[in-house]
């Protein structure tokens, strides 16, 4: 088995990966290949070296994180390195602050949730060493035009990437539909940058958007999700930027009400706790207060809007008149 | 005081029902079980912000997260102050006293009790002297009576990611 190494680049993060299996390797290039939106030097290097083991890992407690196949524990007694122990038997150590990572996982290696797993530490590592660069991560979609810039917040299915493409269609840019990075700048005003310039769209909504062609026959985004990737730009030339200051904030939900769009306001503590629910906060003080103090801020500067959105709200252009105007 | 005592007045406080530390609702609704021993009702103990309860400011206000209950709150300028006192360990009579030099009246000591109150009642501060330091509390302005608002949706305790927050979806 020969043993090489790659490199890709994710926003500020450098990475190098070293592993022996072609199909670990693919599996690694796809989740890493997403981030897509060249990045300025210097960035962050992160090393991650992946090796066979003949044990399996119990998990963890994830009393620093549990998500839904990882826990994440500290390491308190190794300069607050990391472990990361996943359901497949594979674990991971590694020391945020250094970028350095060492995974080790059962010699079943092509096993399908191994491979699912592995993209979770490719979510943890990333994140780490974003943070560790000053950034944090936030699951949120963005439309801008000239000096406004609003995040759109919904969870998975809730019609943030349908949103964004109606709204590009209208004249409107984007930095991406889920994944973006937030720091405050030196005199405190929010930076939202790119990470992802590829959107999932899901066939369903081929009939709102024919100039997309048939949806279908685009690559699939993950094996969770009938979604497709398309991108932006070949579709909307000019769609997407890399860079923008937030303005707005719109927490998007479903209506069944039978209007196609209602628009309302949201108090400063709504805009607040939604934008909170949009990263990821560890159970360590000193990153959570990092990132509650970046998004506290960030959340002071925004107005919030509440979005509802009907079935129907695509069938007519003249539906999102309400949006334009809302942000103007 | 024995253990005994302080458990039967935490359940003479349910019973009369009129104990201002079972009546706190957050929109309409009961939110928790409240239990103020004895010993934290005194004038005289000293409570310090929980050591995984993460604070950061806003200009005059505040915003804290409780790691442990993933619920996070909003407190206003003169509820920031006294927040900024528990930091390094303080008292309700320190409390008072120094909300009075920063503009409360007598008028106020009820806002200020019930202040405190929520926060032990969220225990967002324990009894016990803090390992930090206290700094030098500001506070300028109008005095305002301190107040806290509990955010609804606590953050979540299990993720699909570590990027993405929201809820997973069974397997």
């Amino acid at each position: 088995m020969i043993t090489s190494s790659v490199r890709f680049g994710c926003g500020p993060v450098d990475v190098e990966l070293t592993c022996e299996s072609d199909r670990i390797r693919g599996k690694l290039a796809d989740t890493f290949g997403l981030y897509n939106v060249p990045w300025p030097d210097p960035r962050t290097p992160l090393q991650l070296d992946i090796n066979e083991a003949g044990e399996i890992s119990e998990l963890g407690p994830g009393r620093y994180l549990s998500c839904a196949r990882m826990n994440v524990d500290s390491l308190r007694d190794r300069d607050n390195s990391l472990s990361a122990t996943f359901r497949s038997g594979a674990v991971a150590t590694g020391n945020p602050a250094t970028g350095r990572w060492s995974v080790a996982i059962p010699r079943d290696a092509d096993d399908f949730w191994t491979l699912i797993d592995l993209e979770s530490l490719a979510s943890l590592v990333l994140t780490e060493a974003w943070r560790n660069a000053g950034w944090i991560p936030v699951h949120a979609g963005t439309v801008v035009h000239s000096s406004t810039c609003a995040l759109l917040c919904a969870g998975s299915g809730g019609g943030k990437t349908t949103l964004t493409a109606a709204l590009i269609r209208r004249g409107w840019q984007t930095l991406g539909d889920d994944k973006l990075l937030l720091r405050l700048r030196d005199d405190g005003t929010p930076e939202l940058r790119a990470l992802v310039h590829t959107f999932n769209l899901h066939p369903r909504s081929g009939s709102w958007f024919p100039e997309v062609g048939d949806i279908e026959q685009l690559p699939v985004y993950s094996e969770w999700t009938e979604k497709r990737k398309v991108h932006p730009d070949d579709v909307w030339s000019g769609a997407t930027l890399t860079q923008a200051t937030p303005t707005h904030l719109l927490d998007l939900t479903r209506n069944k009400s039978g209007k196609p769009i209602r628009i309302g306001s949201m108090t400063a503590g709504e805009v607040l706790s939604t934008l909170l629910h949009q990263t990821v906060v560890p159970g360590d003080r000193v990153k959570a207060r990092q990132i509650l103090g970046v998004i506290a801020a960030t959340a002071n500067a925004l107005s919030g809007l509440r979005v509802d959105l009907g079935d129907d709200v695509y069938a007519s252009p003249g539906y999102l008149t309400v949006i334009d105007e809302a942000l103007a | 005081m024995t253990d005994s005592r302080a458990a039967s007045k935490e359940l003479a406080l349910r019973e009369t029902g009129t104990g201002e530390e079972n009546s706190l609702s957050f929109n309409g609704q009961p939110y928790a079980t409240i239990h103020v021993s004895m010993s934290d009702k005194s004038s005289s103990q000293v409570f310090s912000l929980r050591h995984d309860v993460v604070v950061t400011a806003l200009e005059r206000e505040a915003v804290l997260l409780d790691l442990e209950t993933k619920y996070f709150y909003s407190v206003n300028p003169a509820g920031w102050a006294i927040t900024q006192l528990f930091e390094g360990g303080a008292s309700r009579d320190d409390v008072r006293s120094r909300s009075a030099t920063w503009g409360a009246r007598n008028g106020d000591l009820t806002a200020i009790d019930e202040f405190v109150d929520r926060l032990v009642a969220e225990r967002l501060v324990v009894p016990g002297e803090s390992p930090f330091p206290a700094g030098e509390v500001v506070f300028d302005g109008a005095w305002a009576a301190p107040s806290v608002e509990k955010h609804r949706e606590p953050l979540q305790r299990v993720m699909v990611s570590a990027f993405d927050p929201t809820l997973p979806l069974a397997e």
